[in-house]
Formats: structure tokens, sequence, C-alpha cells
């Protein structure tokens, strides 16, 4: 009983709009990366995700503030990348350590 | 600009040797620039394959191959990156790796360099072989037309000498074009 009411404390300071398979894969996906990120496409076929699962994705992350884009440049054509902030990786701390304990 | 001691001067890996690269090219990277920093990360991948060892642990991401501890190193060494300030100077056999990786790059075309390395650590790092890191790239990279991968993976086989399972598969592919001459001198 101890361990139940430890895992609930524990949830309340969690995230719980983190706790999706798409959102947990794009924040691990990015982790390492830093502010290299990666752009969409590499993310699309990295993570088998199609355009709608992964835009909204991206767009709740970013409105939490775990995730970032900006411009960039590769041979002449535009698009746009994406990065993990300090908050999103502590973010993805809590999560990975409370769903070990599960 | 030394800030911690870890293995050279404040770095992972061996960047007084990426820097060097570099400047044998003739590059002056921008640290801040994606395409820049793509170049920097294929060719230093590229090398290493090719046993140039400049201590950089690469591992597959999202986006191919990818060193963060390069990404680490470029950024607290940015003003010696970008000036190209190294005092290693490359041996005549590291100098001939990288005129081999240039060459068959199309004097570092990113889009190129990302083919070949992510084919080439496919089937170097990750035990694909042959048709199977082909068809490995082709889901990491879908973005790439046929043509472009066909270009690329041959560009890659040409720095590395086959494995016995592409001299078996390529010996079976020459016989299926042989029987099918044979077939049609036929009829």
């Amino acid at each position: 009983m101890g361990e139940i009411r430890e895992l609930v404390r524990d949830a309340h300071a969690l995230n719980s709009k983190l706790i999706s398979v798409p959102r947990l894969l794009i924040l691990a996906s990015l982790e390492d990366l830093g502010l290299d990120g990666a752009a969409y496409r590499e993310l699309k076929a990295g993570l088998e995700m199609d355009d709608g699962l992964l835009y909204s994705n991206l767009d709740a992350l970013k409105e939490m503030g775990y995730v970032k884009e900006k411009e960039i440049r590769l041979e002449n054509k535009e698009m746009t990348s994406y990065h993990i902030t300090e908050d999103g990786k502590e973010a993805l701390n809590s999560a990975r350590a409370w769903l070990k304990k599960i | 600009m030394v800030k911690e001691n870890l293995m050279d001067g404040g770095c992972v890996g061996e960047l007084k040797k990426v820097i060097a690269c570099m400047k044998e090219l003739g590059k002056k990277p921008k640290v801040d620039n994606f395409q820049d920093k793509l170049v920097i990360q294929k060719t230093v991948c590229l090398l290493e394959l090719l046993g140039f060892d400049m201590k950089y642990g690469f591992s597959m991401y999202v986006r191919g191959p990818y060193s963060s501890d390069l990404t680490a190193d470029l950024y607290r060494n940015k003003d010696e990156v970008e000036n190209l300030r190294t005092g290693y100077i490359a041996n005549n056999r590291e100098k001939s790796l990288i005129t081999l990786v240039a060459d068959a790059s199309n004097n570092l075309e990113p889009s190129m360099l990302e083919i070949m390395a992510t084919y080439a650590f496919l089937a170097k790092k990750c035990s694909f072989e042959g048709k199977e890191a082909i068809a490995e790239l082709k889901k990491i990279k879908p973005f790439y037309s046929e043509a472009k991968i066909a270009v690329g993976v041959s560009r890659a086989k040409q720095l590395f000498p086959a494995t016995e399972k592409e001299i078996r598969e390529m010996k079976a592919e020459f016989k299926e074009m042989e029987s099918a001459a044979v077939a049609d001198n036929k009829y």
C-alpha cells in the first residue's frame, strides 16, 4: 500500500499530458540532439508517424514549452526543425522515473 | 579556449583532428549553421568508419548516425572551430582519407554525405548487410529520391570493400541477368 501511495503522490508532480506514446517518443528522440534538434521530415520518418499525429503532438509539446521550433536551410530548401527545451528534458526524466516505478 | 580538461583541451573527442580535416577541405564552418554542422557530423562519421579515429562515438538517431559529443565539443570550442585553430596536422594517410570522402561526396554535398554516412553506418556498425542496409536507409531517409540513394550507396560502397554477403548477392544478381540473357537469345 505504501508503494501505491508513493506512485499517486509522484503522479501529482507529473504533467499527465506528457504520458502518451507519441509525445514520449518525440521527446526521447530529441533528447540527445540538443540544440541541433531534428528536421520535421526526419522525425516523421524515424518515428514512423503520419503528418496528423506528428503535427498535433508537436503542437501540444510546443504549447507545454517542452519543444521549440526553428527554421533551417538545407541545400537551399527551407525546413522546420525541432529541439527539446530544458523543461522538456526535466519532464521527460520525471516521466521516465515514474514509469519505471510502475 | 579551455573550459574543462576532459580529454583534449576541454573536449570529449579529438576536436583538433576535426578542425584539421575542415582546414584540409578548405571549409570554414559556422557552428550555428545547420548545414555546416551536418557536413561536419557526416564527414567525421565516414572518416571514423574508414579508420581515422577522432574518438567520437556515433549512434543511430532519427537524424541517422550522430555524435552528441561532437556537437557538444563544437559548441564548447566555437571560436576554435570557426577560426580553424588547431595545432594538429593531418598525416598523409589521414589526408588521403579526407580526399577520398570529399571526392566521393561531390565535394561534401550535404545530402550525399548524409546518404553515404547512413548507409555505411548501417552496414558497418548495425550489422545490416547488402540489400537490408539499403532497405533500412530508405526507411530512415524516405525523402531522398531512389536515384539519389542509388548514387549515395554506390559512392559509399566505393569507400569500403564489399562484404562476403554483398559479393554473394552481386554474383546471384549477375547469374540472374545471365540466365535472362540466355533465355532472350533462345527466342
